[in-house]
């Protein structure tokens, strides 16, 4: 069992690895897109927006934006990823056996990984901007191991679904650019009328990029009303919906991936 | 070392494709129900392989074993039934370990042996044995996409093999890769077998099958058909893929019908044609039987065969005529030619314009491949045919490896004796 343990760690690193090498071998920066793509997306978003649109409605605008396009993108391109885990090893899952878990984990922990680095040059940014640290950032961390539980569901889910229905990837396109616009992401959650935002916050991600922005952006924890009770049941809504993605996925996956070689 | 008990495995093959949503709500609204047609790959499959076995398991194609292969290698997973393996598996399925086009030689070895549970020192220690195993020191850190099939499969079954398993899969490693490459294989089973490993070994070439295993398994249509002695097993494959080409045989067997009867000058058949000749008396059946007369067309070497050739006047001025039967073997060798004294006709009684005569092989030594009859009906002197049927019936032999037949090669058997003097 634990001679397992250690060859199942070596082989998500060794795939996670791999992954990350095929990802970035084929360009000449590499890795550098990674962070290029969603600054690049940043710059125009925030010309037309930042300074058309919205223009100095809100000082902290950029700031906001940046960090909610970097947790948008990290989600949208770690669950496109992860649709895709089982599919992308055929070669390999079709020969040999290896928990199938294994392969859905490696390109999650991979993008996760590119996530954090990407998450280091939104802290330079802020540092330079001058956005300071709060004891409320603490919160942030949770909110990233939030996402990710959601990422790491949806590609557990859908993975296996992939498989049976080979649209799910062009259906998923269309779902994130739903969800981009579903988001606060360019625009401020206040910027909607109340009975829609109920229907944004259904969206986890939603109040994960929200709370994430008032946490690290604005330092506060509370909403324009002044109360903290919205903020704590926001927060036990957050938690409780990624751990009934992440364990939906598990138990679909689970129940569903003994077979994944047969739809291969 | 490994018990299976009672597998079962069975796939669903829809009538229509579906592998997208769009295609399952379209099809959904337009009121279609998906059918599926059960395949059965597997019926129950039960047996052992002890500790350092080299087990080979036959079959025809289909027969389930690439399925049972995978199942051992928890690749599919059966639906009812069981399998209990002791010790580390190393599978070369499908001429593959899962290697991937994009990424280096060098890579690829690192990725596969780590699925295959070595770690990273291992596979360090063992990186040069598998490289020069495989032949491919000039290749390494070129891109798996660029390497020819030979190549990959031997890189891959290096790897299988470096990877120190207990418990080997392997699935017809040997018919591709060049000539010593197949010897090095060779070397590597009779090792492996030194070293006490347990190999499950699928292959169609019954040389190897024989040569190595310590036991076999034949299967059929999902089910074990028998297990044990090679020689037995074997011999059971050979009556079984007779049966099978029997029934394959039979639709062929008709006549050809179009007979190009008004050719009456300068005999030149247009080479397409299957049949010519100018019609005065035609074959109407050949049948092949063994020498208690049941029809059959596929024959182990030695066997007794009759040729019942039906012959027919239909020019009631015509007296006599020569049957002549040639064999040749399906790459156009030809073996033998011979023709009939002539058979005659007792002028213009109708009723007696049929007949027929035989060609009786009392042991048709043969060898083992597929042979093709020519039939005609020819005048007593003289070559313009009456009737000349091209390819008329195929004749499968084989060779009964219970027979001393067995190990001959060539076209045909000669009785010879081998005379050592003593000095």
């Amino acid at each position: 069992m634990l001679r397992n343990r250690a060859r199942y760690f070596e082989l998500i690193k060794v795939l996670g690895f791999t992954d990350f090498k095929l990802r970035f071998s084929t360009s000449v920066l590499g890795y550098v897109w990674s962070v290029l793509k969603p600054l690049g997306i940043f710059f125009v978003l925030y010309m037309v927006f930042g300074t058309f649109i919205l223009r100095g409605a809100d000082p902290r605008y950029k700031d906001k934006l940046l960090l909610g396009l970097f947790i948008w993108s990290y989600f949208a391109e770690a669950s496109t990823a992860g649709i895709q885990s089982l599919l992308g090893k055929s070669h390999i899952i079709g020969k040999i056996y290896f928990p199938r878990s294994i392969a859905v984990l490696a390109t999650s922990l991979n993008y996760f990984l590119t996530f954090m680095i990407n998450l280091g040059v939104v802290m330079v940014f802020f540092l330079i901007d001058g956005v300071g640290f709060t004891r409320y950032s603490l919160l942030f961390p949770l909110y990233i191991a939030e996402v990710y539980m959601i990422v790491l569901g949806v590609s557990f889910l859908l993975s296996v679904t992939y498989l049976r229905f080979r649209d799910l990837v062009e259906i998923w396109t269309i779902i994130i650019t739903a969800g981009f616009y579903a988001t606060p992401i360019i625009y401020p959650i206040e910027m909607v009328a109340w009975k829609y935002q109920k229907l944004l916050f259904l969206n986890p991600i939603t109040f994960i990029v929200e709370y994430s922005k008032r946490v690290l952006v604005e330092g506060r924890i509370l909403d324009a009303a002044g109360s903290a009770t919205t903020f704590l049941i926001g927060n036990c809504i957050i938690f409780m919906e990624s751990v009934l993605v992440l364990l939906i996925g598990f138990l679909v996956f689970r129940k569903r991936a003994p077979r994944a070689a047969e739809y291969l | 070392m490994i018990q299976a008990r009672d597998i079962s495995k069975k796939f669903l093959i829809p009538h229509e494709k579906r592998v997208t949503l769009r295609e399952h709500v379209l099809g959904f609204l337009l009121g279609r129900t998906m059918g599926f047609e059960p395949l059965h790959a597997l019926r129950g499959i039960s047996f052992e392989v002890h500790k350092g076995e080299f087990f080979s398991i036959i079959g025809k194609n289909g027969s389930g074993k690439s399925t049972l292969l995978k199942i051992l290698a928890s690749i599919y997973a059966p639906d009812s039934g069981g399998v209990m393996l002791n010790g580390t598996v190393s599978p070369f399925l499908e001429l593959g370990i899962g290697f991937t086009p994009d990424l280096t030689a060098r890579d690829n070895v690192f990725l596969s042996a780590t699925v295959l549970g070595l770690r990273r020192r291992e596979i360090e220690a063992l990186y040069d044995d598998i490289i020069s195993f495989a032949e491919l020191e000039r290749f390494q850190d070129q891109a798996l996409k660029n390497f020819s099939s030979g190549m990959k499969v031997r890189l891959a079954f290096s790897v299988a093999f470096m990877a120190d398993a207990d418990i080997l899969l392997i699935d017809e490693v040997l018919a591709v890769g060049d000539a010593s490459f197949q010897q090095k294989c060779y070397d590597v089973f009779r090792r492996l077998k030194r070293e006490g490993k347990t190999i499950i070994f699928v292959s169609h070439s019954m040389g190897d099958v024989k040569e190595f295993s310590d036991r076999v398994m034949l299967l059929h249509e999902g089910r074990v058909v028998s297990v044990g002695e090679p020689e037995k097993v074997i011999h059971d494959y050979q009556l079984l893929t007779a049966h099978e080409d029997e029934k394959r045989l039979i639709p062929k067997e008709r006549l050809p019908q179009r007979a190009v009867a008004e050719q009456q000058k300068g005999f030149t058949p247009p080479s397409d044609e299957k049949r010519w000749g100018n019609g005065w008396a035609r074959v109407t059946r050949m049948v092949l039987s063994d020498a208690a007369g049941k029809e059959k067309h596929v024959y182990a070497t030695g066997e007794p065969l009759r040729m019942r050739i039906y012959i027919k006047r239909e020019n009631p001025l015509l007296e006599t005529a020569k049957v002549c039967v040639a064999i040749h073997r399906a790459d156009g060798v030809n073996v033998l030619e011979t023709c009939s004294d002539p058979v005659s006709w007792r002028a213009s009684r109708e009723q007696d314009s049929e007949r027929s005569i035989e060609l009786e092989f009392p042991r048709l030594e043969l060898l083992g491949a597929t042979y093709y009859c020519d039939v005609a009906l020819m005048p007593e002197g003289g070559n313009e045919p009456y009737d000349f049927i091209k390819g008329c019936c195929s004749i499968r032999i084989y060779q009964d490896n219970t027979t001393l037949y067995r190990d001959f090669k060539g076209i045909s058997y000669m009785p010879h004796v081998w005379n050592v003097r003593e000095r």
